[in-house]
């Protein structure tokens, strides 16, 4: 006779019991948390490995570090770092620059390090968000091959593919009682600093796109990098201007104070294993200042990924073995059912096929909400948790494809092992006898 | 004529080394359109001489013949088929699918049966329920049925491929007289059209439908009447 069960009849039936049995339900549940958390885990993982990868490690900026002079601007005079009144606008800034100069000279003669950049800031106060007077500094980071300071603001000499570092980064700003909070975090003030970073991210022209970020809290550099070109300015009013013209225009009747102030330049050195021989440098310079030049730790970094993969795997070995008991669990509540099916004449092989598909629809199905589900777990983490730790929030997580498919491939391996199972199981014995 | 033939049939059971010999080569003949009650007392072997003719189990030795089909050779795909084409089953408990309707139930036999087409499917278990006269809850789910009908509904499926075969176990032994009576007619009209109903009951009423009553005793079979 060779009766067979068509594969659409099987897909039918078994998604009509799926459909109806309340279990299922439940099941399913259980298959979107388990499945969402182990996506959530994947993804997250993956996207701070390519994040890391991608805009940090393999950054030539990577190994860019401050430098701090102020014990030379002491030394000249040490009303500068003390915010004297008394010493006049104009006489400090020609002070700093000077010095500025002098250090970069003095750095550029050591071996080590490839290049010196002065760093430029921009502190303007804009009264600008709900009567709160803000200011904001710009850190603008010049940096090409040769490492000078281009003179005017001329991109034509300068090719498509040469890449420079503009680095606006976390906002410093003042509160109304003129209370200077620096980097710190403060939930409203915090946002509203962000936003006014990331917002001159998006205005700024394409020429002086701001596409990456250097973090100076931690040296880090990220994002993509182009070249633009700084005039050895007179003021930076006119940097100001050059990068962002439009928000220039925008603020300019907010502004109240724009000045310039430095005591950083940045060093790009070959290897980060040279940090003992440079700052040994730097002592002899009387330029060395106790937490100033900071390598970057990838240490930390990288344990911090191992542990996310191991715990990136125990969910999903710990997310399959609840959903495969859950099933199994539903299965042995269901042996007459099977048992009935036989005695109707479906053969074991039919059987076996039921219930792989009607499991495989339970997941599938189950699956697909949890890729929603975790998607909208990171929109949300993202938005609450990684916006206030800014070189974070430039990660981006989302789910990727590569996590789909392999949390698919551990989703779907469950039905098969339970389908294994089962066969093996009734190799030798036929369903349970209906009447016992 | 004859639809099923047992030869010298043997079946025994091992309880902590020792060994009970439930049915002692036994040789039995079944024949269309009669209805056949098997008696015996609680573990005598109704069950199990029930269940090896439906080649739910394997028997120790003797041969078994299903409409000219040799079973005792058969793997389990084989008789599969044999108990999809040829056999209907009928259970003391129903054994309806909750999750189904009860159209939907009788279409589960359909399901194997190339012989029946997919747009013929549903008719066809329509009108084996109207058979049994249960046309007005075609699309009930079995809680939703009293014990009688969800026991109609069961012999509405067992008829799904029109086998020749019925094998009931105990099928009113939850049911009242009512119903009873009205199973016991179904079956009666099934005798009628040629079909071979093999019924395991202690049921007295059950015997004024038989043509014949079997008892089971000590491993062996006597026709009583």
């Amino acid at each position: 006779m060779n009766l067979k069960m068509k594969l659409m009849d099987i897909i039918k039936l078994s998604f009509t019991n799926a459909k109806r049995a309340k279990s299922s339900y439940l099941i399913m549940i259980l298959v979107i948390i388990a499945s969402a958390s182990c996506l959530f885990s994947l993804s997250y993982k993956n996207s701070f490995d390519r994040y890391w990868n991608s805009y940090v490690k393999n950054s030539p900026e990577f190994r860019i570090m401050n430098v701090s002079y102020i014990n030379w601007l002491d030394e000249r005079d040490k009303r500068i770092m003390l915010g004297d009144a008394s010493l006049d606008p104009d006489e400090k800034l020609k002070i700093i620059d000077e010095t500025t100069k002098e250090v970069m000279d003095v750095l550029a003669t050591n071996e080590h390090i490839l290049g010196v950049s002065q760093q430029y800031r921009v502190m303007a106060q804009i009264d600008y968000f709900e009567n709160h007077n803000f200011s904001f500094v710009i850190l603008g980071v010049p940096l090409d091959n040769n490492i000078e300071i281009v003179s005017g603001n001329n991109l034509d000499s300068y090719s498509e593919n040469d890449k420079v570092m503009i680095c606006p980064n976390i906002v410093y700003y003042r509160d109304k009682n003129n209370i200077f909070y620096g980097n710190q975090k403060t939930d409203m003030n915090d946002l509203i600093g962000q936003a006014v970073t990331l917002s001159m991210a998006d205005n700024a022209t394409d020429e002086y796109k701001i596409v990456g970020l250097y973090d100076t809290i931690s040296n880090y550099a990220y994002g993509e990098i182009c070249y633009t070109s700084y005039a050895n300015v007179k003021s930076l009013d006119d940097i100001y201007y050059e990068a962002y013209p439009h928000l220039y225009q925008e603020h300019l009747e907010y502004m109240k104070t724009i000045h310039y102030t430095g005591d950083n330049v940045f060093i790009m050195i070959d290897d980060v294993e040279n940090l003992g021989q440079i700052n040994d440098f730097l002592h002899e310079n009387n330029l060395f200042q106790e937490g100033a030049i900071v390598g970057i730790n990838t240490e930390t970094v990288d344990e911090i990924m191992k542990s996310c993969s191991y715990i990136t795997l125990g969910m999903l070995v710990l997310s399959g073995i609840i959903i495969c008991l859950t099933l199994v669990q539903n299965i042995t509540k269901r042996t007459k059912e099977f048992y009935l099916y036989n005695v109707l004449g479906y053969s074991k092989k039919d059987i076996l096929k039921l219930i792989f598909i009607e499991n495989s629809i339970l997941i599938i199905i189950g699956y697909i909400f949890a890729i929603i589900a975790a998607q909208i777990g990171l929109i949300i983490y993202k938005n609450i948790v990684l916006i206030h730790k800014s070189r974070l929030y430039l990660m981006n997580p989302r789910v990727d494809m590569i996590s789909i498919l392999i949390g698919l491939l551990v989703a779907l391996i469950i039905p098969i092992l339970i389908t294994v199972t089962i066969s093996i199981f009734t190799r030798k014995r036929s369903f349970s006898s209906v009447e016992e | 004529m004859l639809i099923i033939k047992i030869s010298d049939l043997a079946k025994k059971y091992k309880k902590k080394e020792k060994e009970i010999l439930v049915l002692n080569h036994i040789d039995l003949s079944f024949e269309k359109g009669k209805i056949y009650n098997i008696i015996g007392h609680s573990g005598s072997g109704k069950t199990t001489l029930l269940n090896i003719i439906g080649t739910l189990l394997e028997f120790d030795s003797g041969k078994i013949l299903i409409d000219g089909f040799d079973i005792t050779s058969m793997n389990e795909k084989e008789k599969a088929d044999i108990r999809n084409q040829k056999i209907g089953f009928v259970f003391q408990s129903y054994f309806l699918n909750d999750k189904l309707k009860a159209f939907e139930n009788v279409m589960v036999p359909m399901y194997i049966n190339v012989n029946i087409k997919k747009s013929n499917r549903k008719n066809l278990a329509i009108q084996l329920l109207k058979k049994v006269k249960l046309e007005d809850r075609i699309n009930h789910y079995p809680k939703e049925l009293s014990g009688g009908e969800q026991q109609r509904v069961a012999i509405a499926r067992a008829l799904a491929n029109n086998p020749e075969i019925i094998l009931a176990d105990e099928p009113t032994g939850n049911l009242d007289k009512e119903n009873e009576k009205i199973i016991l007619e179904i079956f009666k009209k099934l005798k009628e059209e040629g079909k071979c109903i093999i019924i395991s009951s202690h049921s007295d009423y059950i015997k004024k439908y038989a043509d014949v009553i079997l008892e089971i005793n000590d491993g062996k079979v006597e026709v009583v009447t």
